[in-house]
């Protein structure tokens, strides 16, 4: 209700102030009455102008150069630097990455940039095979003596196991690969190349550069967890790794390692989870169980009898007595137990 | 046992204090030769509120789902002149006929707490079914976890902390009871019973009074 007489209130106030409409004045009636003034060929312009006042209405062509739009100048070939700027070839190519993720250029935002390096960072903790990623802009030409084996070769050779990435923004399909020997001793070639073929393919499912990354980043790191784990597997066997012995990859699962997997190869986390999952809820059950059979149990006892005591017929149990008079002495202080010809006394 | 007009020991099968010569007679003539009809709580002093009521009646419902062949009455009273508690108790479980408890549930299987908020003081009385399991340490016990209620005046708390002790007192005679029936009867002086002389005992009944009267209690 309130509410209706703000809104009637504030029609009636829009009403008071309601803008006059635009009138003529008197020159310019003048002017359209004697034909001097044509309404609107201010707007029109002087072409529309002369049409008016022209006696005869013939069509009018348009200037044919106004159709002519200008045509676009063509993309310029080359725009896009093949080249890499020498100022970042060094930390490219001549320094070791100090971290996983290699983007000197800054291709991409902090806040990617962070993200991705946490995850490679997340991934050298959790497989021994580290992981390093070089990117560089989509169609730049790595120098010619520059490769991914010698990066290998220069920085990461004397390591446990390392992958190496070169990475081209937007066209994932440029990725080169390069492994330290540790890993291609214990891996055949074909296999590492499936690897890339698989990461490639989990990239261009995406259609945003940086979101390529991440999924190239992802897949690879999981090929890496499972070729560790098959490896390590072998070896426990006895079975030692050939160079050339192929992989059946096609077994590996799809995806990240599962929990149950996690679970059965890690024996603390093993119990733990037993613990957490079985036997903690199964006491709380059993205890829960047992306070409800508690409350419902019925207690019954066994049918007895007894001589009389003192003449009585049904119940000779003289049990305490308490008094609580006082709010000072405790209860054994206050127990009668005085017979009361005595406490006449 | 004891004897509730001198507070002695006597001897389980005896039929009168061997130190006052006490028995139910004696009681008789102070409370009346009567049988008296009962509720089985009974609040004649006037303590407990009238929300206080329908929690107190579940709160004895209850102890009787759980012991189905006992029972508690509760007797609240403000006596003017009551010369003992324990022998009022003692007579009152003899001579009451509870008109709210089953039939299955004889006096011998009740018990009896008596409250004089007069002399402020508590007492409580058990049937012979009972003496194998609840004795006067236990049912003192039962009094002393409720006394701080009790000093408060607060009865339904008081009341609800007395059986719920006593229910566990019993709970831990059930126990014992099932392990070794014979020796814990006869410890409470009662042996176990042929079949169908507890039938016998429910027909004859104590329920309807049927003596005739002389007296009510005095209270």
């Amino acid at each position: 209700m309130r509410w209706g007489w703000i809104f009637l209130g504030g029609l009636l106030l829009a009403k008071g102030q309601e803008l006059e409409l635009p009138g003529w004045d008197e020159d310019e009636l003048e002017a359209l009455e004697s034909g001097n003034l044509i309404p609107g060929s201010s707007l029109l312009g002087q072409m529309a102008s002369d049409y008016l006042v022209a006696e005869n209405h013939d069509l009018v062509g348009l200037d044919p150069n106004a159709r002519d739009l200008p045509e676009e100048e063509a993309a310029e070939e080359g725009l896009w630097v093949s080249s890499i700027d020498p100022t970042f070839v060094d930390t490219y190519f001549r320094t070791r990455p100090e971290a996983f993720f290699v983007d000197p250029q800054q291709l991409l935002t902090t806040q990617e940039y962070r993200d991705r390096e946490s995850f490679l960072n997340y991934h050298a903790r959790d497989t021994e095979i580290d992981f390093y990623f070089y990117l560089f802009d989509a169609q730049q030409e790595i120098p010619e003596d520059e490769s991914v084996q010698r990066v290998m070769d220069d920085f990461f050779q004397g390591e446990q196991a390392v992958a190496v990435v070169f990475y081209y923004l937007g066209m994932p399909e440029r990725t080169r690969i390069g492994f330290s020997d540790k890993v291609k001793q214990s891996v055949a070639e074909e296999e590492l190349e499936k690897i890339l073929q698989m990461s490639v393919e989990e990239a261009l499912g995406k259609s945003d550069a940086t979101s390529q990354i991440e999924s190239f980043m992802k897949q690879f790191s999981i090929r890496l967890y499972w070729i560790e784990k098959i490896v390590a597997r072998n070896r426990s066997d006895g079975s030692s790794m050939e160079s050339g012995m192929l992989l059946d990859l096609e077994a590996i699962p799809d995806g990240t390692p599962g929990f149950f997997s996690r679970l059965k190869e890690n024996p603390v986390l093993f119990y733990a989870v037993m613990v957490c999952g079985v036997l903690i809820p199964a006491a709380l059950l059993g205890v829960l169980g047992r306070y409800y059979a508690e409350r419902k149990r019925e207690y019954i006892f066994p049918d007895a009898q007894g001589s009389p005591l003192l003449g009585a017929p049904h119940a000779a149990g003289v049990g305490g007595v308490i008094n609580y008079a006082s709010v000072s002495l405790p209860p054994s202080s206050q127990r009668e137990e005085v017979p009361n010809y005595l406490q006449r006394i | 046992m004891k004897c509730p007009r001198c507070v002695q020991r006597i001897h389980r099968a005896a039929s009168s204090c061997p130190h006052c010569g006490f028995t139910i007679e004696h009681a008789d003539e102070l409370f009346g030769v009567d049988d008296v009809v009962l509720q089985k709580f009974t609040d004649a002093a006037g303590v407990l509120r009238m929300k206080e009521r329908e929690p107190m009646r579940k709160l004895l419902e209850k102890f009787e789902a759980k012991f189905p062949q006992l029972f508690v009455s509760v007797y609240i009273g403000a006596f003017e002149e009551l010369q003992s508690l324990r022998q009022f108790g003692f007579w009152l479980l003899n001579r009451a006929a509870f008109s709210d408890v089953d039939l299955e549930r004889p006096n011998e299987n009740g018990i009896l707490i008596v409250i004089d908020v007069k002399a402020k003081s508590v007492g409580i009385t058990f049937g012979y079914s009972l003496m194998p399991y609840l004795n006067e340490r236990s049912t003192f016990e039962a009094l002393s976890a409720a006394h701080p209620s009790l000093l408060q005046s607060e009865y339904l708390g008081a009341l609800r902390l007395m059986i719920s002790r006593l229910e566990k007192t019993l709970k831990r005679g059930w126990r014992q009871v099932r392990r070794n029936p014979e020796s814990i009867l006869l410890a409470g002086g009662q042996t176990p019973k042929p079949a169908g002389e507890l039938l016998q005992k429910i027909r004859e009944g104590n329920q309807v009074p049927n003596k005739k009267t002389k007296g009510s209690a005095k209270s």
